[in-house]
């Protein structure tokens, strides 16, 4: 991914598509989970930015975890 | 201790819109397909907030309802949204007659109320021998661990979590016969991802609900280890008060 687009920052570095949000299922441990994450809408790589992926992200896994 | 209603105020509404509970109309729709619904069935909602349900079910399913709740804020509310009939009233003391209906919901509603078993006394009062009767709601699935929350001062279905073997006996003292019960934990813990996503943390969402503790109340959760499941119960054809 590279950080060209105007909207999210992001761009698709496979398909230089911007990317963009929409629903992902994401699966963690035993459950599959609905969130909305930035994807390329062409090869629908998911992209999860480091800040995402420490603050949000990781607090789901901490409650997921402790159930 | 005044309790503030997390029920009422736009925080939680945020993440799971006008139906204020996990799963929106999913676990609704699962209800209206196991009623067989048929034109000229009455339904009753008790405990119907913003009066979200009868709405959907009212447009989804063409039947007719009515609506009870204790709070005053979301009946206004519910009011200025929707052209439906609506009442004030305790669970407890519903204002109707008895064998009034053919079905009734308790939505993520039944863990709010004082007195559960007077709750599910009055709800088989108004229902029509046969009838049905469909409770969605919190349970704890380590009950041992359920204690008091004297001490947190928000109101919410989480200080109501269910010991499931004490519910289902006191739905079979109420003359009420258990047809099917379900887990739908998934549903809570997919709220509790889109209260994250939302609010960044658990701490952060029961800290702007105005909760006094929410480091504790959420590590007095955490113990209970609350699920969430659905019942489908009927009134006994035979049902005497």
């Amino acid at each position: 991914m590279k950080t060209d687009n105007k909207e999210t920052g992001w761009i698709c570095g496979k398909c230089n598509e911007p990317v963009e949000m929409g629903p992902i299922k994401a699966m963690y441990l035993s459950g599959v989970f609905d969130v909305e994450l930035l994807k390329c809408p062409k090869c629908k790589n998911v992209l999860v930015p480091e800040d995402l992926a420490l603050g949000q992200m990781l607090e789901v896994e901490k409650e997921l975890e402790d159930k | 201790m005044k309790c503030v209603p997390v029920y009422e105020g736009s925080i939680i509404r945020k993440v799971t819109g006008s139906s204020l509970r996990p799963g929106g109309f999913l676990l609704t729709d699962r209800a209206m397909e196991r009623l067989s619904p048929h034109a000229g069935l009455k339904g009753l909602d008790i405990g119907c907030g913003l009066g979200a349900t009868i709405n959907h079910v009212k447009e989804k399913w063409n039947l007719d309802m009515e609506g009870v709740d204790q709070s005053r804020t979301l009946l206004a509310q519910a009011r200025q949204t929707f052209d439906l009939n609506l009442l004030e009233a305790r669970a407890d003391q519903l204002p109707f007659a008895d064998e009034n209906f053919d079905f009734a919901l308790m939505e993520c509603s039944l863990s709010l109320m004082e007195d559960s078993r007077a709750v599910l006394s009055e709800a088989t009062r108004v229902l029509k021998p046969g009838a049905q009767l469909f409770i969605s709601d919190v349970y704890a699935k380590n009950p041992q661990h359920l204690e008091d929350f004297e001490e947190i001062n928000i109101k919410t279905c989480l200080r109501g979590l269910f010991d499931l073997e004490v519910l289902k006996a006191d739905l079979e003292a109420a003359g009420l016969e258990i047809i099917e019960l379900k887990d739908f934990s998934h549903l809570l813990r997919q709220l509790m991802v889109d209260i994250v996503f939302t609010y960044g943390s658990m701490n952060s969402f029961w800290g702007r609900t105005g909760c006094n503790d929410a480091q504790g109340f959420k590590e007095k959760i955490k113990k209970c280890r609350p699920g969430y499941f659905q019942i489908w119960a009927r009134k006994g054809e035979g049902h005497v008060e």
